[in-house]
């Protein structure tokens, strides 16, 4: 157990270097399993490894943890909502580095504003395309 | 209403007692009691229908007896048309030269009353508060038995007290017949304003009237002298309007408080629906965002191989999960630019590019349908000041709406000017058209009109209706023309803003 962190830190320096193939992790935030179980069979599907956390306190402290390559991350959530999550992830050195997606069931105007204030690097409105959804990670990961 | 048939009564218990019951007072002429028959009979048919012939014919009569008798005082010639009419001995029995006059105003007024401009309406209004001046004149010389006044020369003969009566009730008749018009319309209306001049102008008419009367009788009877008697007249006067206006304020106050109450009421309704509607749609989402991905995994094929029938099946579940998805954005949409809180961000540019722009990404689809797209952009516009994305959205509107219901032909986008402040943007569409007595209900919202295809446009009814708020937003207009069964034109127009510091 001792040995989990410079485990995780020797994947990722393995991850920066020429080697691009690397299994990128995923970290999904949402209170909604339902969404959850869709996002994550897709992304399954297409070989990312996905972790999951079901409200924003749990969410933020997996990314602390695992340090996934990308935070899709809901809005409205139990005891942390999307946009403390974000700040909290944008604020600490060790991980603002991670770009972080939101997904919203927010309207566009409201959503414009938020993302400059909370500093999210995109965002995805619900009901959402599954072509969209993966351009986006794509463009956010790779 | 009543009171047009009222004054036909009377006027014709005029005509048979008065004449003989009051014979020491000067009595009612029977060419005088004529006129009267002629114009109540004529307020009577202005009563019934707008602007009726018999009405006016007979008002013209009533003038052009009256005109005549005008004449005749003015030659100091007698034609004797009232002797010539009742075989009856009249001596001393002619018309009041002021009875003539007025008779002579008010045929006038009838007759221009109905007129189709303001002007002259206002004549006629004019006219027949002369009317309601000079025998109200009259009146008042009886009521205070000043017998100058009823004279308007010593040697005339009077107007009788009958007569003015009848003429202050033929003009209230004649007010009252257009009831939405001119000064009576503050009388007969439903605001504040028209509550305190239904209060106040009965008081402010009649009480000092009375009040006057008995202040005179009093000091003709001696029991003080005039100084006195002003003096208690003035203090009576100014006690009852004080105490009058000061229930009026109360009653103004009252009326105002209910007022602000349900003014609260409407602003809390209104921001009950706006928040639940709000929160619905955001409700709504979640789920439609899990039902939408489902049917896209196992339509995808991520989940496992699925065989033709099932695709065709899903694919029909996702066009209605993205239909469903479209109209909660529209209720949306809607609802906030119904409650104005959508700020637009307004940017000065070529509205011609906006306009080909849209064009450019329908050429595709207008492509596979077999559609041709025109631009007809006037060159040279100067530039507009309006939210890009929102007249996108009205563009893309009315671009999509006219594929929709258009099977063959072509769809122009076009801009040009209208006057030198405006400009106009139209999408024409040569499809089914709309048949006039739709016209009206397009805008609305979740009015879709039956077109003949059933539902099958898959539109949420919301995209006029929002187009036409983001236009109105823009202080544009949003307009259409249609014949049916050759094509339909939308457009709307923007104000050009002067931008000179």
């Amino acid at each position: 157990m001792a040995k989990g962190p410079p485990f995780i830190s020797f994947c990722r320096s393995k991850s920066i270097g020429p080697e691009r193939n690397t299994v990128k992790k995923i970290l999904i935030i949402d209170d909604e399993p339902d969404i959850i179980k869709i996002i994550k069979f897709r992304l399954v599907k297409m070989g990312y490894e996905v972790t999951t956390a079901a409200d924003g306190k749990e969410g933020l402290e997996s990314v602390r943890l695992t340090k996934p390559d990308l935070v899709l991350l809901d809005f409205r959530m139990p005891f942390l909502n999307g946009d403390e999550v974000c700040k909290e992830i944008k604020k600490d050195e060790s991980t603002k580095h991670i770009p972080v997606m939101l997904m919203t069931a927010s309207t566009q105007d409201a959503l414009e504003e938020n993302t400059i204030k909370m500093g999210v690097d995109d965002y995805i409105l619900k009901p959402f395309d599954p072509e969209e959804l993966i351009n986006k990670i794509r463009k956010l990961i790779e | 209403m009543g009171i047009g048939i009222l004054v036909l009564l009377g006027r014709k218990l005029d005509f048979t007692f008065l004449k003989n019951i009051s014979p020491d007072a000067v009595s009612l002429n029977p060419a005088t009691a004529l006129c009267f028959i002629l114009s109540g009979v004529s307020i009577f048919f202005f009563n019934r229908t707008q602007a009726s012939r018999w009405g006016i014919a007979l008002a013209g009569a009533g003038a052009l007896i009256a005109f005549f008798k005008l004449i005749e005082y003015i030659l100091g010639w007698h034609a004797g048309i009232d002797l010539g009419l009742f075989r009856e001995n009249l001596l001393t029995d002619q018309m009041a030269p002021n009875t003539v006059l007025n008779f002579f105003l008010i045929g006038s007024a009838l007759v221009v009353l109905d007129l189709p401009t303001h002007r002259w309406y206002h004549l006629s209004e004019f006219l027949l508060l002369v009317v309601v001046l000079t025998s109200s004149f009259a009146a008042m010389g009886y009521i205070y038995d000043v017998s100058s006044i009823t004279r308007t020369a010593p040697f005339y003969i009077a107007m009788s007290l009958n007569t003015s009566l009848t003429f202050l009730l033929l003009c209230l008749a004649a007010f009252c017949s257009r009831p939405q018009h001119g000064l009576i319309r503050i009388l007969s209306g439903e605001g504040l304003g028209s509550v305190t001049i239904r209060r106040l102008l009965p008081v402010s008419i009649f009480l000092p009237v009375i009040l006057s009367v008995l202040s005179l009788q009093g000091q003709k009877a001696g029991l003080y002298g005039t100084e006195l008697g002003v003096a208690i007249y003035t203090l009576c006067v100014t006690i009852i309007f004080a105490l009058v206006i000061w229930f009026n304020a109360q009653l103004l106050n009252h009326m105002d408080l209910k007022r602000k109450w349900a003014e609260e009421k409407t602003q809390e309704a209104a921001r009950v629906k706006s928040e639940f509607t709000s929160m619905v749609s955001h409700e709504l989402r979640t789920p439609l965002t899990v039902i939408k991905e489902s049917v896209s995994i196992v339509y995808d094929g991520v989940a496992g191989a699925i065989n033709a029938d099932q695709k065709d099946f899903l694919e029909t579940a996702k066009r209605n999960v993205d239909r469903l998805g479209r109209l909660i954005n529209g209720v949306l949409d809607y609802q906030k630019l119904e409650s104005q809180h959508v700020e637009f961000k307004m940017v000065e540019q070529d509205i011609n590019k906006v306009i080909a722009e849209t064009g450019q990404s329908f050429e595709l689809p207008l492509k596979s349908k077999g559609l041709e797209l025109r631009l007809q952009l006037k060159p040279d516009l100067p530039h507009l000041k309006f939210d890009t994305d929102k007249i996108i959205q009205v563009l893309i509107n009315l671009t999509n709406n006219a594929m929709k219901f258009t099977e063959k032909g072509t769809i122009t986008l076009a801009s040009e000017m209208i006057g030198s402040n405006a400009v106009k943007v139209s999408v024409s569409d040569q499809g089914m058209g709309i048949k006039k007595e739709d016209l009206g209900k397009l805008f609305q919202s979740f009015s879709q009109i039956s077109t003949g295809t059933g539902r099958q446009t898959g539109g949420t009814g919301l995209g006029l209706a929002i187009s036409k708020k983001i236009i109105e937003n823009h202080k544009g207009q949003m307009q259409v023309d249609s014949v049916y069964g050759q094509g339909s034109t939308f457009y709307f127009i923007l104000p050009i803003k002067e931008h000179r510091a």
